[in-house]
């Protein structure tokens, strides 16, 4: 997603008032001279001014007449049906190993999105599911037996 | 040296020179040459990568995989720069051109010759400077007290928005993003939680390696699930790197020597790291040169000095890591992220407490750098099988490494989600223009200034002149304004600023 810089500043500076407007509520211990609002207070502030400064900075570039910039254009991944494709695999794989992980275990289940990411990227069939075998197992073994981490075991709990 | 330093650096070579260390210290000097060597995988992503097995390893063990695997992946940039124009990480990025047009007249292996010995040199002259440097300035800064901490912090940041980067106002943006993270969850002052949503998991506050990871490592997989797989040009023949080198080095030794110490001063500078180093090195080089007609058509002196700069800086970013705890760069914020982690906090105080920790480091930054010289000249052979292997194989590795990363330090499936918000986050930033590395510079200093702040408030009653009112202090503040109206001065009056590649 890009945006312009008159976009990007007026959203900053929103973001740094409701910031502010969070902060305030958090109120000062009696007897201390700031409270835990204090700090995130000054963070809004600055937020505030950078974004309308950034904001300012484009209008004044655009009242010149050097060009004036779209407020918001997609994100370059837009390009390509496959390029977005590409990218919502990436992600709804992430959102599958949160969902997943615990239930199915974490070799059945990264050896699932190994395969779903390779067949993407041009993989054959066959050898995505090695590749995917491989990459669980490999990733299973350095943390399990090396590091010493718990990984879900989920399915395949008692036999790993 | 006394007899307590001597028993440290003794106590500092044993540790380092255990089976256990050194197999560490190959392990990640290997795969932080063939990260390098990888164009998209970057020195700071391949650290934010390695952060998660750190996390169980012994502190020096830790910290020397990150010293090794960076030291290696800046160097190992430069293969790919130069066989096919791709620069493996940022830092390569200033000579990508120069040493690809070597390569076209036929001399690639010169050219990388050059890369690599000077790389050695530059890693080994940051090194000394850290020796010496370092322990000198822990004791002068062992008299800080929170308004100087406060300070060096606010300065910290303001170098890595205002100097840094080409944008300063989008860089100040990502640094307030970094600091707001830093102010989520419990406050340590007032005992309030802030900015949780009700939710537990935030009480504890945002762990700074998903964000690391989401940070560096998704932006480029996004990018690599986008792209389609684009045919390499064709890798010439290994002939040696070793020809002519001597003669080269000889014949571009005040080059050389400008790279190393412009190298470690960028480097040592808060926010500026090795991408910095070299594309100032290399604009020097072409601006002091007798020949500069000749830069962009394949000529060495540039390389020679950018390349030497961008390992120094590697080194001199240590410095203010090391005694103040303010990072230098990206890899040493982590580094920082790391040292916490371990339950030793960086500053004066490392020094007294925990030498041999700060001696190891040093072996360790000579042992990376000499190791370079044969793993080196092993991946410039290798290199035209490397950068053969497929996106289809590399992408879901470094997929899984995120998020099994993210995932077992505190084995939170709510971190993965942190890593993949994030990770958005940062490509939507990068597509802006707007840098990530403040915020991750912020995230990390943010509790230090914030706490330095509040306690020194606190001493003083409110009173907001005893920020000032010691020499040090005032000294360290003029800097920050100083720095500040500067920026004000030329964004007001030259609106639109060159953009200069910035560190990721």
């Amino acid at each position: 997603m890009k945006l312009g810089d008159r976009a990007i500043g007026l959203l900053t500076a929103l973001g740094g008032l409701a910031l502010i407007n969070a902060s305030l509520g958090f109120g000062t211990p009696s007897g201390q001279p700031v409270g835990a609002g204090f700090f995130p207070v000054l963070i809004g502030g600055v937020l505030v001014a950078a974004g309308l400064g950034l904001a300012a900075l484009e209008q004044r570039r655009v009242g010149r007449g050097e060009g004036v910039p779209a407020w918001i254009a997609p994100p370059d991944f837009f390009a390509t049906r496959q390029a977005l494709a590409g990218v919502i695999l990436l992600v709804a794989a992430i959102v599958f190993f949160i969902l997943a992980v615990t239930s199915l275990g974490f070799v059945p289940t990264a050896a699932l999105i190994v395969v779903a990411v390779a067949t993407m990227l041009g993989m054959r069939l066959p050898w995505a599911v090695l590749t995917g075998l491989a990459i669980a197992v490999g990733f299973q073994l350095l943390f399990v037996k090396l590091l010493r981490v718990a990984l879900p075991p989920g399915l395949l709990a008692g036999l790993i | 040296m006394d007899a307590g330093h001597m028993d440290a650096v003794l106590k500092a070579f044993q540790i380092v020179f255990s089976a256990n260390v050194l197999g560490v210290i190959a392990l990640a000097s290997l795969l932080g040459i063939l990260i390098g060597a990888m164009p998209g995988l970057t020195a700071v992503m391949g650290t934010a990568l390695l952060v998660p097995f750190t996390f169980f390893m012994e502190p020096v063990p830790a910290i020397a995989a990150i010293v090794a695997l960076s030291a290696m992946a800046i160097f190992a940039g430069d293969i790919p720069a130069a066989l096919v124009r791709i620069p493996g990480t940022p830092a390569s990025a200033a000579y990508a051109d120069e040493c690809y047009k070597l390569t076209q007249r036929g001399e690639p292996w010169r050219g990388l010759g050059i890369c690599l010995s000077t790389s050695v040199i530059g890693g080994i002259f940051g090194t000394i400077v850290l020796i010496l440097a370092a322990p000198t300035l822990a004791r002068f800064a062992t008299a800080f007290s929170t308004p100087e901490y406060f300070w060096l912090g606010v300065l910290g940041l303001t170098c890595a928005a205002f100097l840094a980067s080409g944008a300063p106002i989008k860089a100040l943006i990502s640094l307030c993003l970094g600091l707001f993270l830093s102010t989520i969850g419990i406050d340590v002052g007032t005992g309030q939680p802030r900015f949780t949503f009700g939710s537990m998991e935030l009480t504890g506050g945002i762990d700074l390696i998903p964000v690391l990871v989401g940070f560096f490592a998704i932006p480029e997989l996004i990018r690599q699930m986008a792209q389609r797989d684009a045919p390499l040009p064709a890798v010439p023949p290994y002939t040696s790197i070793f020809r002519g080198m001597l003669a080269d080095l000889w014949h571009y030794r005040i080059q050389i020597f400008r790279g190393n110490v412009s190298g470690t001063l960028i480097g040592a500078l808060p926010g500026a790291g090795a991408d910095i180093a070299a594309w100032v090195s290399y604009a020097t080089s072409r601006r002091l040169s007798k020949q500069p007609e000749k830069f962009g058509t394949g000529h060495l002196e540039g390389v020679a000095e950018a390349g030497a700069a961008n390992n120094s800086a590697l080194a001199g970013a240590w410095v203010p890591t090391l005694v103040f705890g303010i990072p230098g760069d990206s890899i040493t914020a982590i580094v920082i992220g790391v040292l916490y982690l371990k339950g030793m906090e960086p500053g004066p105080a490392i020094f007294l407490k925990t030498p041999e920790l700060v001696y190891a480091v040093f072996i360790v930054f000579i042992l990376a750098n000499l190791l370079m010289l044969p793993l080196g000249w092993a991946v410039i052979r290798a290199s035209r099988h490397i950068l053969k292997v497929p996106r289809r194989v590399l992408v879901p590795i470094i997929l899984m490494a995120c998020m099994v990363g993210a995932y077992a330090i505190q084995n939170s499936l709510f971190d993965v989600g942190v890593m993949l918000s994030m990770g958005l986050l940062g490509y939507v930033m990068e597509e802006n223009d707007i840098p990530v590395a403040p915020a991750i510079l912020a995230l990390v200093l943010g509790k230090v200034i914030e706490f330095n702040l509040v306690t020194t408030l606190i001493k003083s009653d409110g009173n907001w002149l005893w920020l000032v009112n010691r020499p040090i202090a005032a000294g360290l503040a003029l800097v920050t304004v100083a720095i500040w109206a500067a920026t004000l001065y030329a964004l007001l009056k030259r609106p639109a600023a060159p953009r200069v590649e910035t560190s990721r």
